[in-house]
């Protein structure tokens, strides 16, 4: 389930929603047409966008001894997990289905995670002269949390706590 | 069936055009779907006692069997309409499947109720629901009472009913 979207429907258990629940579960849908637009731009790029990333990660690949094509994959299939997470306004996917798996490759390297947060930062640089100034508003905050989750080296746990502050904003704020 | 409750399943694909449609005409109709979550709120007191009544009308020896029955009734029907509410308002069957109908149904059967006293308690719940909603409301509970309808009288008949 969508993780606030969820909890918001078990915490309400037995009660009305309040007003300030219902007009935040309101603006959420509301910004849906927006962030589905977005999606579908970032699925539009994505052929363009592996091009491009397999040039950003081509020197990366070569020093850490990996596939080029393999850390290529790993990078747009963590596009569309940013995609995802934007859509459904939840940090918490980018904690599991980002941060965690790029920490636990970079584990594997024996290399510091934010060179793996500077690669998606260098992947929503190309990305974001792509996008029209409403797409980019809305998924460059994904972008930014993950690249700084990798960043600080925290723990997938204290990722997702850390997820709160932008999951109860329904539009992200530019960051 | 992708619903907003479940977007982030996802995993490694897009959403499909069905599914972008479905969620765009949700996104359209969320201010429909809260205004009805407000007016069921308001409603939900005269409803349930109308539809209480009735039952009694239709099985008046239900408080032989059940003492406190018609008490624990108003709480189950007040839960149960809250519930159709919110899955109405996410526009998500399965929250009311996973979260009431599944454990509800299942304390029915312990209780001795027949299928029938279910199927006729949940139907006068819809038409009380329809008689006093505007027909956007009802039209938006609708299909989630009648899902409850067939959900709840989905039980085998008891060795001996007590209704």
């Amino acid at each position: 389930m969508t993780n606030w979207l969820n909890r918001l429907m078990t915490t309400s258990n037995g009660r009305p929603l309040t007003a300030d629940e219902g007009e935040r579960l309101a603006e959420y849908a509301e910004s849906l047409p927006d962030r589905l637009a977005a999606v579908r731009k970032l699925e539009e790029s994505q052929k363009w966008l592996a091009k491009q990333l397999s040039e950003v990660v081509a020197p990366k690949a070569a020093e850490w001894g990996l596939p080029r094509e393999a850390l290529v994959n790993d990078f747009v299939q963590s596009l569309t997990a940013v995609a995802q997470a934007m859509l459904a306004d939840d940090l918490e996917v980018l904690a599991t289905t980002v941060v965690a798996p790029f920490r636990s490759l970079a584990d594997a390297l024996d290399i510091p995670a934010e060179e793996l947060g500077d690669l998606l930062l260098a992947a929503w640089a190309a990305l974001s002269r792509r996008l029209e100034a409403k797409p980019a508003a809305l998924l460059q905050p994904y972008f930014h949390w993950a690249a700084a989750a990798l960043d600080a080296g925290l723990p997938a746990s204290q990722s997702q706590s850390q997820s709160q502050s932008l999951v109860e904003t329904p539009y992200p704020v530019e960051v | 069936m992708m619903t907003v409750l479940t977007l982030n399943t996802l995993r490694d694909r897009y959403p499909t055009a069905d599914e972008r449609d479905r969620l765009t005409a949700y996104s359209a109709g969320i201010r429909d779907r809260l205004a009805a979550v407000r007016e069921i709120e308001v409603v939900e007191w005269a409803v349930i006692e109308v539809t209480l009544d009735r039952i009694g009308e239709l099985y008046p020896n239900f408080t032989r069997y059940h003492a406190v029955g018609w008490e624990k009734g108003y709480r189950d029907m007040q839960l149960m309409l809250q519930f159709i509410a919110k899955a109405m308002l996410v526009d998500d069957q399965r929250l009311l499947d996973d979260q009431v109908l599944t454990w509800v149904r299942s304390i029915f059967k312990s209780l001795n109720f027949t299928p029938k006293f279910l199927r006729d308690s949940y139907t006068l719940l819809r038409e009380s629901v329809r008689v006093a909603t505007k027909p956007r409301t009802f039209a938006l509970m609708e299909p989630l009472l009648t899902h409850t309808i067939h959900y709840l009288s989905d039980i085998p008949e008891p060795v001996r009913p007590e209704v």
